[in-house]
């Protein structure tokens, strides 16, 4: 593969891998409020993308891959709420473990990154463009 | 007298080798072959070479800015004097029916880490706007060559057309 097309693997990996982490920033946004069902269950908990590198001989690059999504081991939100149906004995229900002041950073990151590669990619493309201006 | 002329239909990146056979079989004499390979002109050759350089830097780039959040991951980048030595290793030719590869074909390119200043805590030593200032750097590089590469193109052509 020649090295242009590598190019625009690689961005279209970094894309994809971004897309990825939006999408699991997404999931914790929507699950913020998640309560158990009842008492004694455990709420939503914050998954965590993790990105690792990988050489792929197909494209002869170095690209990029969410390979798997952690839990957040960090303690649930404790809210004093004795009406809801998962409260224990005093009256505590637990909340998912999530910021959505953190995810909302986490998410303008992501979305930083995957502009930085889109740009990249067009970049490729003019190049490309101009290579095949010489037949002109 | 017979002229054929033949553009190759693999065409390698910017290596355009326009090859012109004139053969000529005057009664018993055998064919003699007067070619002339454009790849050959140093101009061209030094351009496409540049052309070459300048789209594996841009990969490398692109690598980089891809793993901008891989823990861990270093930057990379390549230089002009590591890319020499894999142009430089060519397929060795004994015949002319051999076949000609020009280096670039399956060799892999040596890069150097180049890590943009420090680290994140996840060990990340990538910085987006340091690799975008080289990619940019890098496109208006690659920009000039290639209109160099099709000015020398237009020149001989008008040449050919004897000015016309």
């Amino acid at each position: 593969m020649d090295d242009l097309t590598s190019a625009l693997s690689a961005s279209a990996s970094g894309m994809r891998a971004q897309a990825g982490r939006i999408r699991i920033v997404a999931e914790n946004i929507a699950n913020a409020n998640s309560t158990p069902v009842a008492p004694g269950l455990e709420p939503y908990r914050r998954q965590v993308p993790v990105f690792a590198s990988f050489l792929d001989k197909k494209a002869e690059a170095t690209l990029v891959t969410l390979t798997r999504v952690e839990l957040d081991p960090t303690a649930f939100t404790v809210r004093h709420d004795p009406a809801h149906p998962a409260a224990d004995a005093e009256g505590n229900v637990l909340v998912a473990n999530v910021n959505p002041l953190i995810e909302m950073m986490d998410l303008r990151e992501a979305q930083r990154s995957y502009e930085a590669n889109l740009g990249a990619l067009d970049q490729v493309r003019s190049m490309a463009a101009a290579t095949l201006r010489i037949l002109e | 007298m017979l002229i054929v002329a033949r553009v190759p239909a693999a065409f390698n990146r910017a290596a355009l080798n326009i090859r012109l056979t004139i053969r000529r079989d005057p009664a018993g004499q055998g064919i003699a072959d007067l070619s002339m390979d454009l790849s050959k002109s140093s101009l061209l050759a030094g351009l496409s070479q540049r052309l070459q350089f300048l789209g594996a830097r841009t990969s490398v780039i692109a690598q980089n800015i891809a793993n901008s959040d891989t823990p861990d991951y270093v930057a990379r980048d390549l230089a002009p004097s590591a890319f020499d030595a894999r142009v430089g290793a060519a397929l060795r030719v004994s015949d002319p029916r051999h076949l000609q590869a020009n280096g670039a074909a399956g060799a892999s390119v040596k890069t150097h880490l180049a890590p943009d200043g420090e680290a994140s805590l996840s060990g990340n030593q990538v910085s987006i706007e340091t690799q975008m200032m080289k990619l940019s750097e890098t496109r208006m590089e690659y920009g000039l060559a290639s209109s160099i590469y099709r000015k020398s193109v237009e020149l001989m052509r008008l040449a050919v057309r004897g000015g016309r």
